[in-house]
């Protein structure tokens, strides 16, 4: 028999040899010991208390640091008046994101939250791979309204990159299929066989940016569910007109504008008319949760025809599921940013 | 009577995991599975977690005392060490041996030797490495939560050559094992003594004649070995790879048999075990668990 255990000397290494004591030894150490540790006790509970003290001070006065943004319990937040939300995050929230499983198989058992956006998914799956080494071309640095025609483009290219990774026939479907600005995408994904499973992931995997796979599931019909998320290929600034703020009387226009490119590419948009505002100090921002049970083709010649237009609205989010054999449900977040006066 | 302890082998590889209930002990096999899984699970042990999680709450199991996972050679560095005679110690010559023979740090892999015939006289030795990065994630608190963190981690050439000692017994004269995954081929060749040839073929050259030049490879440097080899793996499963590499064995005189039984090991029954020779590899895992 062979004995190469890999895992096996691990352990022996981490634990130093036992040495031999004698038991005089050990009863004198003992009263020591019983001692010292009640005092280490209560040092350390004075030294939670200052660090209590000091982190609250430091919220209050500094606010919520990003990298304790959604680690902090919410109850908590608003218990110490920290609560940044605004109008607009405040309604979405109530009104729950749409939810994304990513097992697939038991909505009541999702290894990943639900009601979470896709963002907040995406890090619980792999923080590690997911943040590092990213680079966005400085779309956050940008100006608000150089981020409506980035935010077109950059849908249109992420429904493309899917319509064209999918083989054709009845091979793979889709349980989840998630995109937010600037470039990040989501899909959970249904494969008949491990076959056509790994001609889409070669499929896809040409044509995005980053590629990570995770939870991957057989069901007992022998198909085979699992999660694509990264990043896909971005739109260049350079190559984009800029924007300008719509002034608040256009507001209108432009959603009845949004409505007649939509119509005119098959999609019905419901909700257009429940707009949430936002009021800053240079601009109002305007957010639009539209839903629509238009087909893929129709989705994608809609995002073709809005990257192409003068329409002000932007995409900051699309989460796409079925609803039954050959139907979907879409959700848009449609954004547009105008001048307060 | 005393209960034995059931052991979980696991084989890793490219496309799946491949399962074997076993009570070691007894040499009874409980139940067998293939699953495919979307990604490589010796790399990203996410995959090893999530798959192996949703298999055993899919399925009615009896208590299990110990994991072992194998994985494929091609995952790790094996090779075979001749250890000249004048050599004091052996273990830092094996060392050595290794990392001159590696074009990047040795210092990034987890080694482990064993050594033939004994430890105090070795005149060869089979060595294992693993990059420690790898195998750090199998330590990890959360697969021990999960209570899926193996206890064994061994490559499938040496579970295959315990499986075949304990099954099939060795003696002087080599016996050939053909393990052909879809996307890794390994043969070896072992006696009494141990491991004495091993022969790999990269996912990208995999077909019917590719795999006899390597078992004419082996067989090339043992010309008194028996041409019989023991044919199983993922394209042991698919007739048409089978029966075209039977046909080009018995036209060069090499004898090539599916390994659908194990004398020896005792079957569940009413248990599907058509899948037994793509689950040789985590059965022989489970025998290091005695």
């Amino acid at each position: 028999m062979i004995k190469s255990n890999l895992m096996s000397s691990r352990e022996k290494a981490a634990q130093p040899a036992p040495r031999a004591v004698k038991e005089k030894e050990v009863k004198a150490k003992k009263n020591k010991s019983s001692e010292k540790k009640s005092s280490a006790f209560g040092s350390l509970l004075f030294m939670l208390f200052l660090f209590l003290v000091a982190s609250v001070v430091y919220l209050e006065l500094l606010g919520i640091p990003n990298f304790l943004r959604g680690v902090i319990p919410q109850e908590v937040v608003d218990f110490l008046g920290l609560s940044e939300e605004t109008v607009a995050t405040q309604v979405l929230r109530k009104a729950g994101a749409p939810q994304l499983t990513a097992r697939g198989t038991r909505l009541d058992d999702p290894s990943i939250p639900l009601d979470g956006s896709v963002e907040e998914i995406v890090r619980t799956m792999r923080p590690d791979i997911y943040f590092k080494n990213k680079e966005l071309v400085n779309y956050k640095e940008q100006a608000l309204i150089n981020r409506i025609p980035y935010q077109k483009q950059a849908f249109h290219i992420m429904l493309g990159t899917f319509y064209k990774a999918t083989p054709d026939g009845d091979g793979i479907g889709y349980l989840d299929l998630a995109y937010q600005a600037p470039n990040f995408y989501f899909a959970r994904v249904v494969a008949v066989d491990a076959r056509t499973r790994n001609f889409y992931r070669d499929q896809l995997r040409a044509k995005v940016v980053d590629f990570i796979e995770a939870d991957s599931v057989t069901t007992k019909d022998g198909s085979i569910e699992f999660s694509v998320y990264g990043n896909f290929n971005q739109p260049s600034f350079t190559e984009l007109k800029s924007g300008q703020l719509v002034r608040p009387s256009k507001i209108n226009s432009e959603l009845m504008a949004l409505r007649t490119l939509a119509v005119n590419n098959q999609v019905r948009l419901a909700g257009l008319e429940k707009f949430i505002e936002d009021e800053f100090q240079t601009h109002r921002r305007i957010v639009v949760k539209a839903t629509t049970d238009a087909d893929y083709p129709s989705l994608l010649n809609f995002a073709e025809a809005l990257q192409k237009s003068d329409i002000a609205f932007g995409v900051q989010q699309f989460v796409s599921r079925p609803t039954g054999a050959e139907k979907m449900q879409s959700t848009l977040e449609f954004v547009l940013y105008a001048s307060v006066k | 009577m005393a209960a034995h302890k059931i052991c979980l082998g696991v084989e890793t590889n490219q496309d799946g995991l491949k399962i074997a209930l076993v009570e070691p002990e007894r040499k009874h096999i409980i139940r067998v599975d293939a699953i495919p899984t979307s990604g490589n699970s010796i790399n990203d042990v996410s995959i090893y977690s999530s798959v192996l999680n949703s298999w055993m709450r899919s399925n009615l199991l009896p208590k299990i005392s110990s994991i072992a996972v194998t994985f494929p050679a091609c995952n790790g560095i094996m090779r075979l060490v001749s250890i000249p005679k004048e050599i004091q110690d052996a273990y830092s010559y094996v060392s050595w041996e290794f990392a001159s023979s590696i074009n990047s740090n040795a210092g990034d892999y987890k080694m482990v030797v064993a050594f033939y015939p004994n430890a105090k006289k070795p005149e060869c030795a089979i060595t294992v490495s693993m990059r420690k990065r790898i195998v750090d994630s199998f330590h990890s608190a959360e697969l021990e939560r999960s209570g899926l963190r193996p206890s064994y981690l061994m490559a499938d050439i040496c579970v295959l050559h315990n499986l075949l000692e304990c099954s099939e017994g060795l003696g002087s004269q080599p016996k050939c094992v053909l393990k052909a995954d879809e996307k890794f081929v390994s043969a070896f060749w072992s006696k009494e003594s141990g491991p004495v040839a091993i022969r790999l073929l990269p996912g990208d050259c995999i077909s019917p004649s590719a795999v006899l030049g390597i078992l004419q490879s082996g067989y090339a440097g043992l010309p008194k070995a028996k041409k019989v080899v023991k044919f199983c793996g993922e394209l042991s499963a698919r007739a048409d790879f089978a029966d075209e590499l039977a046909v080009l064995g018995s036209s060069d005189g090499i004898d090539i048999q599916p390994w659908k039984q194990l004398s020896k090991f005792s079957l569940e029954k009413n248990a599907d075990f058509s899948k037994l020779s793509q689950c040789m590899g985590a059965i022989g895992a489970t025998l290091g668990c005695i």
